[in-house]
Formats: C-alpha cells, sequence, structure tokens
C-alpha cells in the first residue's frame, strides 16, 4: 500500500503504488490504470475527500509589534457524476495584535490593538471532456473594513499522448475599502487577470510547469490605516512561475524546485526560489523545505517619516521596501487508517534588509520573524 | 536572471520535452508526492500569508480575490 502524503492531494491522484516485485503485466496494468489521472485531470476525483486544517500563526519585529492570526479552514472535494466535480472551502480566521508604532501595518489597525476577523469562502465546479476541463470559480472575503467577491474561469487541454498540458485562466475580482478610522472612507478596486501555462512530462521521472500570469487592478491601493499613504491608483503585475519535480527510484522521493520571476508597475522586483524534499518512511512522510525570496523597493517607497514632500506618492509600509526573507520548513505525515491521513507541518520565517539578492535593503528596516504551525486531518470517503 | 535570459531558456526545456512518454512510463509521476501542489490546503495558507507580508505574488493560478491584509 502506498503512502498518501498528501492528505489533501487531488484525489485522483490516490491509488495503490506499483509494487516493485511485481510482474511486468501487473505493472503496466496498473500504470495505465493510473495513466489519465497525473499531472492535469482529465477525470473526476474517485472519491470525496473532506479535510479541515488548523492555523496558527505568529509575528513579531525588534519593535515589539506582535500579531497573531489563528484560523480553522475546511475543504471538501467531491465527484458530481462521471463528468463533474466540485470543490470548496470556507475559512474563518481572527487576528489579534499590538502595535505600538503609528504607522503601522495591519487591516484594522489602531493604536489600541487590532482584533479582526475575516470570514471567507470559494467554490468551484468543474466539467470534463475526453481531452479537456473547464472550470467557473467563485470567492467571497469578508472583514470590517474590507469585501471583496471574485470570479474565475479555466480551462484546460490535454496533448493527444497526455504529456502536454496547456492552462488558460480568467479572473476578476471586485473589492470594497472602508476604515473604522475614517467612517466617511468607501473606495473599490478591479482586479483583472489572466494565466496562461504549459506542464510538460520531461521523462518517466520529470515534469516541468511553467506558469506567466498577469493581473491588471485598479482603483483604491493606499493603506487607510498609515498615515499619509498614497499609492497609484494602479498596478499591473507580471509573475512568471517555473515549477520542476524530479522523482528518485532508489529513494522514493521526490524534489520539488521552483522558482518564481516577478515585476509589477511600482518599479519591485522580485525573485523567489524554493525547494521541497519528499520522502516516504513507512506509513510516515517527511517533507523539509527551503524558500529564499528577495525584493526590490516600490519607486515610491520611503524610510523616512513623515515624507519629505507631502501630497505626493509615498508610502513607508516595509512590505513595499528591498529586503530578502528565508523560509525553513518541515512537515510531517502519517497515515493512521485508511484513507486517514493526520499531519503537522511548522515553518520559519525571517525577513532582513541585508539578504536582499545583490546587496544593500532598505536600511531603516527591522528585521521581522514569523512562525507558522499548520495541522490537518484528511478523510477520503470511497 | 533577467527575463531575457529566462526567456531563451524555454524553448530549450520544449526541445528536451518531444522525447515521448509512454502511457506505462507514468507510474512514478501518477504519485501524489510528485504532484505540483500535494497540498492545495496549505499551498493557499502559504500564498495567503506571504502575499500580506511581501509585496509579489501571483503564478500559482488567477487571484482568487482580495483581502484588507495586503
Amino acid at each position: 500500500m502506498q503512502l498518501d502524503l498528501a492528505p489533501s492531494a487531488a484525489p485522483e491522484q490516490r491509488r495503490d503504488s506499483i509494487d516493485p516485485a511485481a510482474t511486468l503485466g501487473l505493472l503496466m496494468a496498473a500504470a495505465l490504470a493510473i495513466t489519465p489521472e497525473y499531472a492535469s485531470a482529465a477525470t473526476p476525483p474517485d472519491g470525496t475527500l473532506v479535510g479541515i486544517k488548523y492555523l496558527d500563526y505568529l509575528d513579531y519585529s525588534q519593535e515589539g509589534d506582535r500579531m497573531r492570526v489563528s484560523a480553522p479552514l475546511l475543504y471538501l472535494s467531491a465527484p458530481l457524476s462521471d463528468a463533474m466535480a466540485m470543490e470548496a472551502s470556507a475559512t474563518v480566521d481572527s487576528m489579534s495584535g499590538a502595535s505600538p508604532e503609528f504607522h503601522n501595518t495591519l487591516s484594522g489597525a489602531s493604536k489600541r490593538g487590532i482584533h479582526d476577523r475575516r470570514t471567507a469562502a470559494d467554490a468551484k465546479l468543474r466539467r470534463y471532456f475526453e481531452r479537456s476541463n473547464f472550470a467557473v470559480g467563485i470567492a467571497h472575503s469578508d472583514e470590517n473594513d474590507y469585501r471583496s467577491n471574485a470570479a474565475n474561469l479555466e480551462g484546460q487541454w490535454l496533448s493527444a499522448n497526455q504529456n502536454t498540458t496547456l492552462t488558460v485562466g480568467l479572473g476578476y475580482s471586485d473589492d470594497h475599502i472602508s476604515s473604522e478610522n475614517q467612517p466617511k472612507l468607501h473606495e473599490t478596486r478591479h482586479t483583472r487577470s489572466v494565466l496562461a501555462g504549459l506542464t510538460q512530462v520531461l521523462s518517466p521521472d520529470d515534469i516541468l510547469q511553467s506558469n506567466l500570469s498577469y493581473s491588471d487592478g485598479d482603483g483604491y491601493f493606499s493603506d487607510p490605516y498609515k498615515a499619509l499613504d498614497k499609492r497609484p491608483a494602479s498596478r499591473h503585475q507580471l509573475a512568471w512561475l517555473t515549477r520542476y519535480n524530479h522523482y528518485f527510484t532508489p529513494l522514493d522521493a521526490a524534489l520539488h524546485l521552483d522558482y518564481r520571476y516577478y515585476r509589477d508597475s511600482w518599479n519591485v522586483r522580485s525573485h523567489t526560489l524554493q525547494a521541497s524534499w519528499h520522502q516516504d518512511i513507512g506509513s510516515w512522510s517527511v517533507i523539509p523545505s527551503l524558500r529564499y525570496y528577495s525584493q526590490s523597493a516600490a519607486s515610491f517607497y520611503s524610510d523616512r517619516f513623515p515624507p519629505a514632500k507631502f501630497g505626493t506618492l509615498y508610502s513607508a509600509d516595509h512590505r513595499l521596501g528591498a529586503f530578502g526573507a528565508l523560509t525553513l520548513g518541515v512537515k510531517l505525515a502519517k497515515i493512521i487508517a485508511t484513507d486517514l491521513v493526520i499531519d503537522i507541518q511548522a515553518e520559519f520565517y525571517q525577513q532582513r534588509s541585508s539578504w536582499k539578492l545583490g546587496g544593500e535593503g532598505s536600511p531603516s528596516l527591522q528585521p521581522m520573524s514569523a512562525r507558522i504551525i499548520m495541522i490537518g486531518l484528511n478523510k477520503t470517503f470511497r | 536572471m533577467t527575463l531575457s535570459r529566462y526567456l531563451i531558456l524555454l524553448p530549450l526545456i520544449l526541445l528536451a520535452a518531444c522525447s515521448s512518454v509512454e502511457p506505462w512510463q507514468k507510474g512514478h509521476l501518477a504519485k501524489p508526492k510528485m504532484a505540483f501542489d500535494p497540498d492545495p490546503l496549505s499551498a493557499r495558507l502559504k500564498q495567503h500569508i506571504y502575499a500580506s507580508k511581501e509585496a509579489a505574488s501571483g503564478g500559482e493560478g488567477v487571484a482568487a480575490g482580495g483581502c484588507g491584509c495586503n
């Protein structure tokens, strides 16, 4: 029996593995049985997956800012017929923190401390054809001072030998921004996004994916909780993500390598490199991971407060400054019964201006650290 | 690496991809750990966290809506 270490993996990808000791005939039969379902599904999942996850997030800076987010998350993926499937998720996250800084960074923030609650849900319906599938999705997110409604369409086309998959996606989001500090503030933001991606099987042990996404947003981008924060009324973002997976037969392990290049019309340029190792040991699975991130500053970012000149584009939001960041993570998963997997994951994250790629980041940025813990339970009903 | 250099890599990768992999050779690729997102729930949460702490986002899919955190 194969370790199912991917508790929330697309259920169509869960099958008994091929016993290396099996005869060639059995091997081929087993491989053929899973063929249509690898990489990008050509058929709906063969079981209903119910997953719950609990997130506990804490970040802290040297200035004494602290923020904690805890969130339970529910996920459901189910076939509706031979050619139709749905997936849905819902979450409620509660945020609490205290920020002694005047120009702080949190939504719903004030000098007295922060308490905010966000509810979010999304659903997607997918229809499968012989060598393609099409999905329509909606998403909603609601906070005291922020409301977002989004819709998206996605199409996937597989080549005749199913070694190549083309993905095209379109998205639209309609956001409303208000502020507890400024009752008169009612602003909007509209974002259109498009994605094109190619997934290619390179060998029996290598698979590559490259996605290009572009989003075009207009409206209110400033942070109503930051004094004098004034950002452009539009933002164009381009992201190019390439992912490569390699399977090591002698170890029954997989290596994932990801690289993302990002640039936007605010003059932010960023590079993200990520590597993870997926190792099965008996009924356990161990997944260590490492991530490096670097960004340049937005053109209107300034370390100084207040700004040199009033009324011009200005932000002291450290997230628009120049810095680098490292994440170290590990995930452990264990099959505890048939089709039942429990997992725990811990990540440690740190931002430092000196870690920016190729030298100096924004000089007055203080290091920021965060730790993330996630616990999950996944059950498949067949 | 500049964007233009990156562009040059793509045809090379596609050329390498021309070697055909037969259906019965896909046993390894079908394993859950060879999926690009073996744990989509965790990936989604992490994307959300990174998008609220860093300026860059995107690449994984079309945006599923905004949030007051960024």
